[in-house]
C-alpha cells in the first residue's frame, strides 16, 4: 500500500497529469477492495448532480472574456482616478484592481497578464524601485483569492458539502468568511507599500474631479458588474449561480454587442482557452470524488486524525503542524489540485481539533495564496517571469518582503478564527 | 485530425453558449414569471459534465491537464523525452480503463431504462464519459507517439 502510494507521487512529480494518478490510485484501491469499478463512472456522473457547479464555467468564462477586452485599463483609470491621489497612490491602485480582478478571474494567472502588464510600466514610470514593483505585481496576481466569487472558493464549499462535515459549509457562509481576512491582507500590503515608499518623493497627483466622471463615464457599462453580482450574492438575493449565469450573459453581450473590444472570430478561441481550465478542473474534481469515496470507505482519514492525536494533543499545535504542511503544498500543488485532493484528508481531522470547517476553508486558501509564488514551483513566480522577462531568480528576491507580510497575514487568519467567523 | 479538433471545439463552443443563454434566460423566467422550470435546472446540470469533459478533451489535445512536473525539468534531455513517453501512455492507460468502465455504466443505464427529465433517457448524457476518456486516450497516444519521434531526433547523430 505505501509502495503504490510512492509510485504516485513519483508519477506526480515527473509530470502525470493528475487526472490520470488520481484515477489510478482510486481504482486500485475499489479493485483490492473487490468493488467494481463501474463506481468511476457513477463517481464522475455525479459531476452533473451538484447545481452550484454551474458557477465554475460561468464565472471562468466571463472573467477570461473581461482580461481579454479592454476593461483592465478602464479598471486602472477608475482607481487611479479615486485614489491614485495618495501617497503610494498607483501602489495602492495596482493592489485594489488586482484583488477586484483576481476575484472575478479566479486567480489563474490571468490577472498577471492582464493588469500586471498595465501596471507595471506605469510604476516604474512614477520612479518605483524596480524589485518593489516586480514584487507587487507578482504578488498581486493571487490577491483577492479570498473575496467572492473566487473559484478556490466555490470550490472549497462543493468539496466540504461532499463529505458532510457536519456543519453546514454553504458557498454563501464562505464569501462571507473571506472578506475579512481577505480586507487584512489588502490592508497589511497598503502599509508596507506607504512604509516602503515613505522616503521616496514622486510626483503626487493631484486628486481631479474632471478625470474621475471621464473615468466613471467610461467605466459606465462595466460598473454595474461587481455592484450587482457581490449585492446580489451577498444580500441573499441571488444564489451563487445565478449570480454567474447574470454574470456571463451580462459579459458576453456588452464585450460582443456594445465594446466590440472582441470580435467573432476571437469568441471561440476565449471560449477553449476557459473551458481548458474548467475541464482540467473539474476532472480531478471527478477522479478525486472517487478517491475521496475509497478513502472513507478505508477510514483513512479516521486513521490520520488517531495518528495525529497520538503526536500532537493541542489545537494550536495542530494549527502551527498545518500551517507548515499547507505551506510546502501550496509550493509544490497548484491550488485546484490541493482543494481536491487534500481537503477530504484533512478536513474530517480539523474537524476533530474542533476547527470550524469554513475557518478552515479560509486557512487553506489563505495558505494556498503565498504558494502562487513560493519557490520552486509558484505559478504565478513563472508568468511573471515570462511576461516581464525578468530571470526566476530576480522574482523570488523581489517577492520575498511580500513573502513575509502575507505569511504574518496567514498566521493572523489562522489564530484567530473570529476574523473568519464573526460575520457569518 | 484538423476535422476532430473543429468538431470537439465546436461542439465545446455551442454547449457552453446553450449554458450562458440557458441559464439566464432561466433567471428571466423565474423573476418574470414567477416560475422556475425544473426540467432545465437538472439539463443545465448534465451541461456542465459534458462541458468540463470536453474541456478536458481540449486539455488533452493540448497537453495542458493539470499537472505538477518538478522533476522531468531537470533531467538531461534525453531521459526527459523518456519520461515524457512513459507518462503519456501511463494516462493513455488510465483513460482507457474509465472508457471501457463508464462504457458499461452506460449500458447498465440504458438496461435499466430510468430517465432523468422530459422522459430523455439517463443513458443519452452518460455517453460523453466513454466518449471523453476515449478521445483523451487518443490524444495522449498522439503525444506518445511524436514523444517517440522526437526522442529519435535527440538520438540522431548530428
Amino acid at each position: 500500500m505505501i509502495l503504490i502510494g510512492i509510485l504516485l507521487l513519483v508519477l506526480v512529480l515527473f509530470g502525470a497529469p493528475l487526472f490520470a494518478v488520481i484515477g489510478a490510485g482510486a481504482m486500485l484501491g475499489f479493485y483490492v477492495a473487490d468493488i467494481p469499478l463501474t463506481v468511476m463512472a457513477t463517481e464522475l456522473y455525479r459531476l452533473a448532480e451538484m447545481p452550484v457547479l454551474v458557477a465554475i464555467p460561468l464565472f471562468t468564462f466571463a472573467g477570461y472574456l473581461l482580461g481579454e477586452g479592454n476593461a483592465p485599463r478602464r479598471l486602472v483609470r477608475l482607481t487611479d482616478a479615486l485614489i491614485g491621489w495618495l501617497p503610494a497612490g498607483l501602489a495602492i491602485v495596482a493592489l485594489i484592481v488586482c484583488a477586484l480582478f483576481t476575484a472575478f478571474t479566479g486567480a489563474s494567472g490571468v490577472t498577471i497578464i492582464a493588469i500586471g502588464a498595465l501596471l507595471y510600466p506605469a510604476l516604474r514610470e512614477a520612479g518605483y524601485r524596480e524589485n518593489f514593483n516586480l514584487g507587487l505585481i507578482t504578488t498581486s496576481g493571487s490577491l483577492g483569492l479570498l473575496f467572492a466569487p473566487s473559484i478556490p472558493l466555490i470550490l472549497y464549499g462543493v468539496i466540504a458539502q461532499q463529505m458532510d462535515a457536519g456543519r453546514e459549509v454553504s458557498i454563501n457562509a464562505m464569501f462571507i468568511a473571506g472578506i475579512l481576512p481577505g480586507l487584512l491582507m489588502l490592508a497589511l500590503l497598503v502599509a508596507w507599500s506607504l512604509w516602503e515608499n515613505r522616503h521616496r518623493h514622486m510626483q503626487a497627483v493631484p486628486f481631479n474631479a474632471g478625470e474621475l466622471v471621464a473615468a466613471i463615464r467610461e467605466s459606465a457599462w462595466e460598473l454595474p458588474l461587481p455592484i450587482v453580482v457581490l449585492g446580489g450574492i451577498y444580500s441573499g438575493f441571488f444564489a451563487v449561480s445565478e449570480a454567474a449565469a447574470v454574470t456571463a450573459l451580462y459579459v458576453l453581450l456588452v464585450e460582443l454587442l456594445v465594446r466590440r473590444e472582441i470580435g467573432w472570430r476571437r469568441l471561440p478561441e476565449v471560449m477553449r482557452e476557459s473551458m481548458v481550465l474548467v475541464g482540467g478542473i473539474l476532472i480531478i474534481l471527478g477522479m478525486s470524488m472517487a478517491s475521496t469515496n475509497y478513502l472513507i470507505d478505508a477510514q483513512i482519514p479516521t486513521k490520520i486524525f488517531a495518528f495525529i492525536r497520538e503526536h500532537v494533543d493541542s489545537k494550536l499545535a495542530f494549527l502551527i503542524l498545518l500551517n507548515v504542511f499547507l505551506l510546502g503544498l501550496g509550493a509544490i500543488l497548484d491550488i485546484f489540485s490541493a482543494l481536491v485532493l487534500v481537503v477530504p484528508l484533512i478536513l474530517p481531522v480539523a474537524i476533530g481539533f474542533d476547527i470550524h470547517p469554513v475557518h478552515l476553508g479560509i486557512i487553506f486558501l489563505a495558505n494556498m495564496q503565498i504558494g502562487y509564488f513560493t519557490p520552486p514551483v509558484g505559478m504565478n513566480l513563472f508568468i511573471a517571469s515570462f511576461r516581464f522577462d525578468k530571470s526566476v531568480a530576480q522574482l523570488y528576491r523581489a517577492t520575498l518582503p511580500f513573502f513575509f507580510i502575507l505569511l504574518a497575514a496567514v498566521l493572523i487568519i489562522t489564530y484567530w478564527p473570529g476574523l473568519s467567523l464573526v460575520l457569518l | 485530425m484538423r476535422a476532430l479538433a473543429v468538431i470537439e471545439d465546436g461542439l465545446l463552443v455551442a454547449l457552453l453558449v446553450l449554458l450562458i443563454v440557458m441559464s439566464g434566460g432561466q433567471i428571466l423566467f423565474r423573476n418574470l414569471f414567477g416560475v422556475g422550470l425544473m426540467d432545465l435546472d437538472s439539463f443545465s446540470r448534465v451541461l456542465v459534465l459534458w462541458l468540463g469533459m470536453l474541456g478536458a478533451v481540449a486539455a488533452a489535445r493540448h497537453k495542458k491537464q493539470i499537472n505538477v512536473d518538478v522533476l522531468s525539468p531537470r533531467l538531461p534531455k534525453r531521459m526527459r523525452a523518456v519520461v515524457g513517453v512513459v507518462m503519456d501512455l501511463f494516462t493513455v492507460a488510465i483513460s482507457l480503463v474509465v472508457a471501457y468502465y463508464s462504457w458499461s455504466f452506460l449500458q447498465i443505464e440504458f438496461e435499466s431504462g430510468a430517465t432523468l427529465f422530459a422522459s430523455v433517457p439517463a443513458w443519452t448524457t452518460i455517453i460523453i464519459l466513454p466518449l471523453a476518456f476515449g478521445l483523451m486516450a487518443f490524444h495522449y497516444t498522439l503525444h506518445a507517439i511524436a514523444g517517440i519521434f522526437q526522442l529519435r531526433q535527440i538520438d540522431k547523430p548530428l
